[in-house]
């Protein structure tokens, strides 16, 4: 496994010098090897994802950003080396103890939108290396980050002790036998650096992941990330291992699927960074993992290849000449909508273009999917996103229809080119228009008083987890 | 998926030109037929179009139009324009069928392609259904006797569909206008053109004139 | 006690000069207001519109065209009693008039700027090119344009031309086939082939997509790659100013030292508002600033109000190459051949630049088809190939000011609210007479270039939508009505965002030019209020 590892590294540190377009042009160039890989390593970590600032285009990892948790804002920090504002006085325990523990140097727990229960992980050589790239390789910038002040209880940080006890693993990682090679490097490259459990495995009543159920879907912020576990069914098993690849490199397979949301933020600012090996290898390991079915499907999301035809006349309904009705926007007539504000692109047919620059909605993840969350929230939306292949973009309609038009047009195109026994209501666009459906925790807090409440649940739960774990 | 109407294979022989629509992925939706009950209920109250308008439309355009609250669009409207318009539908069917014509070309090379009205006749249809409107249109006038058949149904252009786009609709990438459609030959030197002089990246430093 | 207003600035029209113009003021933290005549329409309604009209060769038609807020096709709001039939594709919507362009993104030459000093006609403008280069850069990126740097505009195969301070924002489109085979046998006859700068963007831009070729910039773009002032009215309204629709601008009312103190605006429910701010932009489009500045009886001490309406007044030609050069392919137009934009020549004819319209060509070729008599698969036959041969010039001409070329209030009709509709007197020149037969045997030696056939050049003269000249700019309060910060001579805050101002209107689209005077007018306003 050692080897393993440090073959790859080897090779992605290759390829990184042979690829100079991956640099950010606010880092400094890589001075040894050791940087160079570590800079690898905060890409496949997507430290940038979150620990960037409020616009796109400044210094790397100023922080500034804000994260929309379901707890409330919480604002990635400045982790440059700088003494004044970042990390730069921290040393390699600090660094460690932040990543590992998610704890400060100041003893203070940070929140676990820093996912250091997967970078706990994280092997030693890859800590120090990402230690060396963050003091010697990036920029120090001197601005210091807002704090996060998240409404009470959420405020109190000491609340994430309890949780830490119940939900922080400080074994080091290991490899499940049984694996090939290539699927252990995508294993850790998926449990550890990628995180990919944060959005794709669902979490608990105390938001942390369900490990039980790793890999098999988790909703975020409106999106659901999809599972992904190697059930052919309701997870990736279906995709060849190549097909991951491209997806992860470019964020998009014909006859599969488009990354948007938080996996277009990954593909943009992480996975397109990635090695072709280690892309193959998170490919190789997701389609060997424990696949995870919903009993209820039959059908993987990206198969609903058979469209229903729609006559022309639903799209060209004439010309009434009657002035108030050119300027009547108000109709929730899905075909109307549909020709309107898709077809320009995805076609009257749903089939995109010949080359695949404008996606097809027929035999696509999105239309497909049991949950059709991500097709509500990619109108709503739109996409951005650069892949390593081409740029994607898709305008957002949020202003420019209603919930009901939204719906309306959703529905037209799970009729007609997604899955049909799925719909849409007025009422679930606008619950994804302010950020999708809230977790239970946040809803029962009413009924709670404060921390005493959260107390109690947290010793329920530990009791549930413990009895469970005696009888599992 | 049906292969067809890429420039190099391009045949006017064929008798399925509407799969030349697939550019845009309209074939699918026209051979599905089918017209909503919404559209014929808004359609304006005039008599149904007639058998033989439908016929005379398929047999001009050599065409299997399909979509019928556009044939109940240019009947009404063509109606509307002439009141003598059923008449001479009834005209040119009544002569077609007794020559026992079957396509346009046997017509255009019969007697009957130089009989003035039932020429007439055949290209009100055909305008109707190639240009996608009927009756006259005015430019910079609120107001003209043009009525709506159909846009992206248009028979006008099928013979472009693997070349150019049916505007609002899309082809393909940014750029792919670059290069000419598949199929068309390329002169010698073409390559000297490609490029807009004074671009690329030593032209983005421009203080000088 | 300290006066208060309902706002810093009212902004009356919302259109891409006064939403960018209310969009700076707004970011510049003053309280803003902007009406509009018409209503918010989505764009997949406007496109949808678009297709279930019968009048697609109409560019008004995806637009309403209310009583109380008509567009400019509408015969009996626009009358004309000159000899031409002036009538530009005025719309009445958020967003404005730009719905349907095709973002030529032009700067003007400094020459341009001083017509009357270097050729001794017309008039120069009261500012210069190097006053207006950083807001034109602004402009630019505001809008998103995309351009070749280092291309003499001019036209002339020089060094690159007009100076830019910096790059454009962004890297033009690719060349389409068709502009490389007219210039690959064209430019060895000696004529130069320039790309138009243009607001369609060729990569993600501001939410907007790249521009992928659907080739209907007008009527509108279905998918909002191109720039609209649309873009701005959001982007304004985001930034805290507050858009009222269904407002008419009817009256400016004057106040005590020479100010304007508040606007009147009347809506189709019936209801008459005064509002009051401390400066006020109108930015009402080239004919309605002019007729709300002379219903209210402002700004107007020269008598140039309404007056030196200028349009490019242009010509068409249509040949068939005697090679597939297919047109169609991409946007509706990327350039054309610009040797005459710049010259001596100016002293005695306009300006010339001859553009090349790059629509699908099978709507025109399948009406002239079937006027021919053409039926059956012959039909079809020639739609293909002369849709694929078919090559479409555009040529416009500079325009110079003369007081008689006017628009005015109409003497007697009124409109739904009952305000007076519009009259346009004009007359095209002898200057652009005299350059009208050096155009058209441009065209000869073009067909003769590319082995064609002639199809036809356009008798008499076309509308090219290109307001200018009705609030001219000037030094002299006797002979203009806005000095060169676009304020009027006669009240301090009232200022007019519109390309009406434009004194000297050289051959290019004039609208980027109206954005960079209407963001410089914005500092200026924002360092006042």
């Amino acid at each position: 496994m050692r080897i393993v590892t440090n073959a790859a590294v080897a090779l992605s540190a290759a390829l990184l010098f042979a690829l100079p377009a991956q640099a950010q042009t606010s880092d400094k160039p890589p001075a040894n090897a050791e940087v160079a890989r570590g800079q690898y390593l905060a890409k496949a970590a997507d430290c940038g994802a979150c620990h960037r600032e409020v616009h796109s285009g400044g210094p790397a990892y100023a922080g500034g950003y804000v994260i929309a948790s379901p707890m409330g804002d919480i604002v990635a920090p400045n982790i440059t080396p700088s003494k004044t504002a970042g990390i730069g006085t921290w040393s390699f325990v600090d660094f460690e103890r932040a990543m590992r523990k998610g704890e400060r140097p100041d003893g203070a727990k940070l929140y676990p939108a820093m996912p250091y229960t997967d970078y706990q992980g994280i092997t030693d050589a890859d800590m120090h290396a990402l230690y060396t790239y963050f003091m010697q390789g990036v920029q120090p910038v001197d601005t210091v980050a807002p704090k996060t002040q998240l409404p009470f209880p959420f405020g109190i940080r000491l609340i994430m002790a309890p949780w830490n006890w119940l939900f922080r693993s400080n074994t080091p990682f290991k490899a499940s036998a049984g694996l090939s090679p290539q699927a252990q490097r995508g294993e850790y490259l998926v449990q550890t650096l990628g995180h990919c459990g944060s959005c794709h495995t669902p979490r608990n009543l105390l938001m942390a992941e369900t490990q039980s159920k790793a890999l098999a879907g988790g909703d975020v912020g409106g999106w659901h990330a999809p599972n992904i576990t190697g059930d052919p069914i309701s997870g990736v098993g279906g995709w060849s291992q190549s097909e991951i690849a491209t997806y992860l490199r470019n964020g998009h397979v014909s006859g599969k699927g488009v990354a948007a949301g938080g996996m277009g933020e990954a593909v943009d600012h992480s996975l397109r960074y990635m090695t072709d090996p280690d892309l193959a290898a998170i490919a190789a390991y997701l389609k060997a993992s424990k696949p995870i079915r919903d009993p209820a499907e039959s059908k993987p999301d990206f198969a609903w290849t058979d469209p229903r035809p729609v006559p022309l006349s639903a799209y060209e309904t004439g010309d009434t000449h009657d002035q108030a009705a050119v300027g009547d926007s108000s109709t929730t007539d899905g075909a109307v909508l549909y020709a309107g504000g898709c077809a320009s692109c995805h076609g009257l047919d749903g089939k995109g273009t010949k080359d695949g620059f404008y996606p097809p909605l027929v035999g696509s993840s999105t239309t497909g999917a049991a949950n059709p969350a991500n097709l509500v929230m990619t109108i709503l939306n739109g996409v951005s996103r650069q892949g390593a292949d081409a740029r994607s973009f898709m305008p957002s309609f949020a202003s420019q229809m209603s919930d009901a038009q939204i719906a309306a047009v959703a529905n037209h195109v799970l009729v007609h080119f997604g899955r049909p026994d799925r719909s849409v209501s007025a009422n679930m666009v606008a619950d994804l228009r302010n950020g999708g459906p809230k977790p239970l925790l946040l809803k029962l807090m009413p009924w709670m008083f404060g921390i005493g409440g959260l107390i109690i649940l947290v010793g329920a739960i530990a009791a549930a987890r413990r009895l469970r774990a005696r009888y599992a | 998926m049906p292969s067809a109407g890429t420039g190099a294979i391009w045949s006017f022989a064929s008798p399925k030109r509407r799969d030349l629509l697939l550019g845009i992925g309209v074939t699918a939706m026209i051979a599905g037929g089918g017209v909503g009950t919404d559209a014929l209920l808004a359609a304006p109250t005039v008599s149904a179009p007639p058998a033989t308008f439908v016929a005379m439309s398929r047999f001009v355009t050599g065409s299997d139009l399909v979509d019928d609250a556009a044939i109940t669009r240019a009947w009404a409207q063509l109606v509307a324009l002439d009141a003598g318009f059923p008449a001479a539908v009834a005209q040119l069917a009544g002569a077609v069928d007794k020559a026992g014509l079957k396509t346009m070309t046997e017509f255009l090379a019969s007697p009957l392609g130089k009989d003035a009205a039932l020429l007439n006749t055949a290209r009100t249809l055909t305008s109707a259904w190639y240009l996608g409107y009927t009756g006259t249109f005015a430019s910079h006038a609120s107001k003209d006797d043009t009525g709506f058949v159909t846009f992206a149904g248009a028979l006008m252009w099928r013979p472009t569909i693997d070349a150019t786009v049916i505007p609002t609709y899309s082809r393909g990438a940014t750029d792919y206008w670059i290069d000419p459609p598949a199929g068309t030959p390329v002169p010698k030197g073409a390559a000297s053109v490609r490029d807009w002089r004074g671009s690329g990246a030593a032209a983005n430093s421009s203080k000088d004139a | 006690m300290a006066e208060t207003f309902d706002a810093d600035v009212i902004v009356v029209g919302s259109g891409a000069l006064g939403s960018n113009a209310a969009y700076e003021l707004a970011k510049a933290g003053k309280s803003v207001i902007i009406l509009e005549a018409g209503e918010r329409i989505p764009r997949w309604k406007i496109i949808q519109n678009s297709r279930n009209s019968s009048r697609r060769g109409d560019f008004n038609a995806p637009y309403p065209d209310m009583p109380w807020a008509h567009t400019s096709y509408d015969n009996d709001y626009l009358e004309n009693t000159g000899s031409f039939d002036f009538r530009p594709g005025m719309l009445k919507l958020v967003g404005g008039t730009t719905w349907h362009w095709a973002a030529a993104a032009w700067r003007y030459l400094p020459t341009d700027m001083t017509l009357k000093s270097t050729y001794g006609v017309g008039r120069d403008w009261p500012i210069s090119y190097d006053d207006l280069e950083p807001y034109y850069q602004r402009a630019e990126e505001a809008l998103g344009v995309v351009g070749v740097d280092a291309q003499d505009q001019s036209g002339q195969n020089g060094p690159a031309s007009p100076p830019r301070s910096k790059p454009y924002p962004l890297p033009a489109e690719g060349k389409t086939y068709m502009f490389q085979r007219l210039e690959a046998r064209l430019s060895p006859l000696g004529f130069h082939f320039i790309h138009e700068p243009n607001a369609r963007t060729t990569r993600p831009y501001d939410g907007r997509p790249a521009c992928a070729g659907n080739n209907n910039c007008m009527p509108a773009c279905p998918i909002g790659a191109m720039y609209s002032g649309i873009v701005h009215a959001d982007h304004a309204e985001k930034a805290g100013a507050k858009l009222l629709t269904d407002a008419t601008a009817y009256k400016l009312e004057k106040g005590a030292g020479g100010k304007i103190v508040a606007v009147h605006y009347r809506t189709s429910k019936g209801g008459d508002v005064r509002l009051t701010a401390r400066a006020f932009i109108v930015a009402a489009h080239g004919l309605e600033t002019a007729k709300l500045l002379l219903i209210s009886d402002v700004a107007n001490s020269s008598d140039q109000v309404g007056r030196n309406l200028m349009d490019h007044s242009g010509i068409g030609m249509q040949f068939l190459a005697d090679e597939p050069v297919w047109p169609g392919r991409g946007a509706v137009q990327q350039g054309g051949i610009f040797n005459r934009r710049d010259g001596e020549h100016r002293r005695d004819y306009a300006a010339v630049k001859h553009s090349i319209a790059n629509n699908v060509a099978n709507p025109a070729v399948a009406a002239r088809l079937l006027e021919q008599g053409v039926l059956g698969p012959e039909l079809d036959r020639r739609i293909r190939d002369e849709s694929s041969r078919w090559v479409d010039f555009s040529t416009t001409f500079e325009m110079l000011p003369h007081a008689t070329n006017r628009v005015q209030p109409h003497s007697s009709k009124r409109d739904a609210l009952g305000i007076p509709t519009l009259t346009v007197h004009y007359d095209v020149d002898d200057y652009v007479k005299a350059a009208r037969p050096i155009a058209e045997a441009d065209f000869h030696t073009f067909v003769k270039g590319m082995n064609g056939t002639l199809v036809a050049i356009s008798p008499g003269y076309q509308n090219r939508d290109h307001l200018m000249g009705t609030v001219i700019m000037g030094a002299d309060p006797k002979d203009s009505v806005v000095d060169g910060d676009c304020r009027t001579h006669d009240h301090p805050n009232l200022f007019l965002a519109t390309t009406g101002v434009i004194p000297a209107s050289g051959v290019i689209n004039p609208t980027l030019t109206g954005v960079a005077l209407a963001i410089r007018m914005a500092d200026i306003i924002a360092r006042e209020v």
